[in-house]
């Protein structure tokens, strides 16, 4: 029996060095990497703490931390072995994430000594001798090594170590920690808003960096926030539950109230080019929540939905502009708006007529073909007389409302607030319809809603006509923030980036569908700043959001159940496929988020 | 004579070369239960499938209520008037149990999308009468829907418990006949006598007309005022369960290879 029990015990250590040395490795790879694409050295002219830490040394830091974190996670299996008292293990919890952290030390270090010997630079322009400052902290390469590998370890364990922590104060260590993060990447972004709520930002900001008590305040303020938040809004939402209708109506009235008011100011707040991009987010929710009723709700996958932003753009810019290559038309904005709708409506039925016989795959082929049909006929010649080719239509008018001119981004985000508002509530309240209870049933089962007396000839129209006329939407706003259109601007790269966004936010949920535009159009305009990495952010980003959290990061409750269930399956299969083996079955991240 | 409720005249379904449905002239009065039996592959669900409108016949007619139904769409033919069961059950298993039932309703309720978008009294009306009456519904099963359960997804009931909701759905689209296709598969023997009292209670209760595929021979000889047996897409023997029990043709096609291991 003992003799089990320690051969047990020595498969459990077995198992934890194996978890930590493969984390370990592919830490260090990720460090060299980044290294070597020279994000460490271009990121290292920012300071995080000014004239403590440069953003590269801080890429680095959070490579190791998390890294350890990772190889730190208690296995599920081992939970189950032979000590659940839970002490021997928080042992192996930080040794397993000092050996990842000291392997990703030592990697780089490895990388280090190598590149201080043979000159990298002519294959790898970013191997400077500045870089390898960096990375040896200043020091001869030699010691920088030796430091390397002590710092991997002592960050790998410090973040295994958060493990340990009860859970409650889990959240708000990273919650600070990200903050702080967060504070020093767009400092400038931060300071300009903090100044315009005349809040002083001396004290945490020096240039562009933080200062040491800006890190403390920040991190201190969000964390304790974070704690504050996890702890009492259980407490506040019973407590409200608890209160009389009357009073409970008046507590979401003055919710409600806020969150306008809190819209209504934000523009002020965020100056010229943040209200700018918070316009651009604007357009995406729109499209966002279109492609959603289509996809989400009725189950179409659509890969032609930028087919509809055309038509919208094109549309307004046909009606209301003056140099209209077909002849000015001249509408009022608001004239056009209401026709426009209806006619992108129209075409949504036009397009759905053809493919109402498809299913899945060949219905996403055949859209992504009528997208592509769409733009190449507003460049072609054959239309330029109406869409002006590869010229566009220029000078579209702004729209104005009784003297008042929507001019600029400061104004233009009133409508387009306002018009996200709308299509919200609209969508939301046909969710929970007879009309969206059939969507739902046609999307689970198209033969079997068929036999509920669902006409699915009629729903598949009226899903593609919704979102046809929501997505239109989009490019309306489109034209007249921009004021020019062009062919180019409708490509497939659109369609993706809609259909991205709302799988990212959580297939079937508004809310889902403003986090992920606020991720997929807000952070990369956001980070102008690093414009060469911009793509590898904007895919490392996608790739660690799916495989973290594949629901979406705002998932419906229908959506969660769904993937919960075909993860279940994928599980089950996956241990049947360990025991025929004979092998164990690595526990992979996405497990635990499922 | 009154004119049967469901009339079917020699019906023809091929796939390729085989003869699925061959030449069957078949009808139900209103208030019958009748059971449709057969060795596997006899033309059973092809013959509910062609009455649902989920396969067109070659040829042939098929009348209900005095109408042809031949060549409607399968909404169309619950909208008539038929509500199906499947054998496989087919739920919708990420709406709730409730909505399951609710979903049902479809073609008995009106609402577009207007009325939902702007909260038009009508559609708030029709939407707590739709409601009110999955929970009606829902209550006609006794103890195995309580309220409770009604916000459960459908997916996560027991086997036996998704095979009645597939019933109280189909009942939700308020038909004059009912097609249950095999709905004890899978049951045990307890709970294929609740399912025999339950089609007993559709009729005597609500007035349903019930057709039902059943291999199960107690449910067939306890519901079923009349049974027909199917071979090889032909109805080989009509009538009672006693007259088609001891009929030659069905004994050998079907029962003789039951009454090896039954004795």
């Amino acid at each position: 029996m003992a003799g089990a029990l320690r051969l047990q015990g020595q498969r459990f250590a077995d198992a934890v060095t194996r978890r930590a040395m493969q984390w370990g490795s592919i830490g260090g790879a990720t460090a060299v990497y980044l290294a070597l694409v020279g994000l460490i050295q271009r990121f290292q002219t920012r300071d995080v703490i000014s004239g403590v830490i440069g953003l590269g040394s801080t890429l680095l830091l959070i490579v190791a931390v998390s890294f350890g974190y990772t190889a730190g996670k208690p296995d599920p299996e081992a939970s189950a072995g032979p000590d659940s008292s839970g002490g021997p293990q928080a042992g192996g919890v930080v040794t397993a994430g000092a050996v990842a952290g000291a392997i990703t030390g030592a990697i780089t270090a490895i990388f280090l000594l190598f590149a201080s010997v043979v000159r990298l630079q002519s294959v790898f322009i970013s191997v400077s001798d500045a870089l390898l400052d960096t990375l040896a902290f200043g020091r001869p390469p030699l010691l920088g090594a030796v430091l390397l590998v002590l710092t991997g370890a002592l960050l790998g364990a410090f973040g295994a170590s958060a493990h340990l922590l009860p859970r409650r104060f889990r959240g708000p260590l990273f919650g600070g920690l990200a903050a702080v993060l967060v504070f020093a990447l767009f400092s400038s972004l931060l300071r300009q808003i903090l100044f315009s709520l005349y809040i002083p930002t001396d004290l945490i900001y020096s240039g562009d960096a933080l200062t040491i008590a800006g890190l403390v305040i920040v991190f201190a303020l969000t964390a304790a926030g974070a704690y504050l938040w996890k702890e009492k809004r259980q407490v506040a939402g019973r407590r409200i539950e608890a209160l009389p209708d009357q009073r409970r109506r008046l507590v979401r009235l003055v919710a409600l109230f806020l969150v306008v008011a809190l819209l209504l100011y934000l523009p002020q707040i965020l100056g010229i080019f943040l209200s700018e991009i918070v316009g651009t987010i604007g357009l995406f929710v729109l499209m966002g929540i279109g492609l959603n009723i289509v996809v989400g709700y009725a189950g179409l996958l659509d890969l032609g939905y930028v087919a509809f932003f055309a038509i919208g753009a094109y549309s307004t810019a046909i009606l209301t502009s003056p140099s209209a290559p077909a002849g000015a038309i001249g509408m009022n904005f608001w004239v056009a708006l209401p026709l426009v709708v209806l006619f992108a409506a129209f075409c949504g039925v036009l397009i759905g007529a053809p493919v109402l016989r498809l299913r899945g795959d060949y219905l996403a082929i055949v859209t992504l073909g009528f997208g592509e049909i769409i733009r190449i006929l507003v460049i072609s010649n054959a239309f330029a007389w109406l869409t002006g080719g590869a010229q566009g239509i220029l000078s579209i008018p702004d729209p104005t409302l009784g003297g008042f001119v929507f001019d600029d981004s400061q104004t233009i985000y009133y409508p387009i607030v306002i018009a996200c508002l709308v299509v919200a509530f609209v969508s939301a309240r046909l969710e929970n319809s007879r009309v969206g209870r059939a969507w739902n049933a046609m999307r689970e089962d198209e033969s079997v809603a068929e036999a509920m007396g669902i006409s699915i000839i009629r729903y598949k129209l009226l899903a593609f006509a919704m979102g046809a006329a929501v997505g239109s939407l989009g490019g309306i706003f489109f034209a007249v923030k921009i004021g020019s259109i062009f062919a180019n601007s409708f490509s497939l790269l659109i369609s993706i980036q809609i259909l991205a966004l709302v799988v990212l936010g959580g297939m079937g949920s508004i809310r889902g569908v403003v986090v992920g535009a606020a991720v997929l159009v807000g952070l990369p305009e956001l980070l102008r700043e690093f414009a060469e990495y911009r793509l590898l952010f904007y895919g490392a980003t996608l790739v660690a959001i799916m495989l973290l959290k594949p629901q979406g990061l705002l998932p419906s409750e229908r959506r969660k159940r769904e993937l919960a269930s075909e993860q279940e399956e994928g599980d089950q299969y996956e241990e049947r496929a360990g025991q025929e083996s004979g092998a164990p079955v690595l526990a992979g991240g996405p497990k635990e988020a499922g | 004579m009154p004119v049967p409720l469901l009339e079917i005249k020699a019906l023809h379904k091929h796939f390729g070369g085989v003869a699925a449905v061959d030449g069957v002239d078949f009808h139900v009065d209103a208030g019958e239960i009748v059971s449709v039996i057969g060795p596997n592959g006899a033309g059973k669900t092809t013959l509910f499938n062609v009455v649902s409108g989920f396969n067109h016949p070659d040829s042939g007619e098929i009348s209900f209520d005095g109408q042809r139904i031949d060549g409607l769409k399968p909404n169309q033919v619950t909208s008539v008037g038929i509500a199906r069961t499947f054998q496989a059950v087919r739920l919708f298993p990420n709406m709730t149990v409730i909505e399951n039932v609710m979903v049902g309703q479809h073609p008995r309720t009106r609402a577009g999308m207007l009325g939902a978008v702007l909260g038009l009294p009508g559609a708030r009306r029709e939407e707590r009468a739709i409601t009110q009456k999955a929970r009606e519904i829902l209550g006609f099963f006794g103890d195995r829907f309580p309220q409770e359960i009604e916000d459960e997804y459908a997916g996560s009931l027991s086997y036996a418990d998704r095979r009645r909701l597939e019933v109280a759905r189909a009942m939700a689209t308020d038909p004059k006949l009912l097609l249950l296709d095999e709905p004890t598969a899978g049951m045990n023997p307890a709970e294929t006598e609740g399912l025999t009292k339950l089609v007993g209670r559709l009729r005597d209760d609500i007035g349903l007309t019930i057709i039902v595929i059943e291999h199960d021979m107690r449910l067939v000889k306890g519901v079923s005022d009349r049974v027909a047996a199917l071979d090889y897409g032909k109805k080989i023997a009509e009538g009672t369960y006693g007259e088609v029990a001891s009929d030659q043709h069905v004994i050998e096609a079907y029962l003789g290879t039951r009454q090896e291991h039954a004795s």
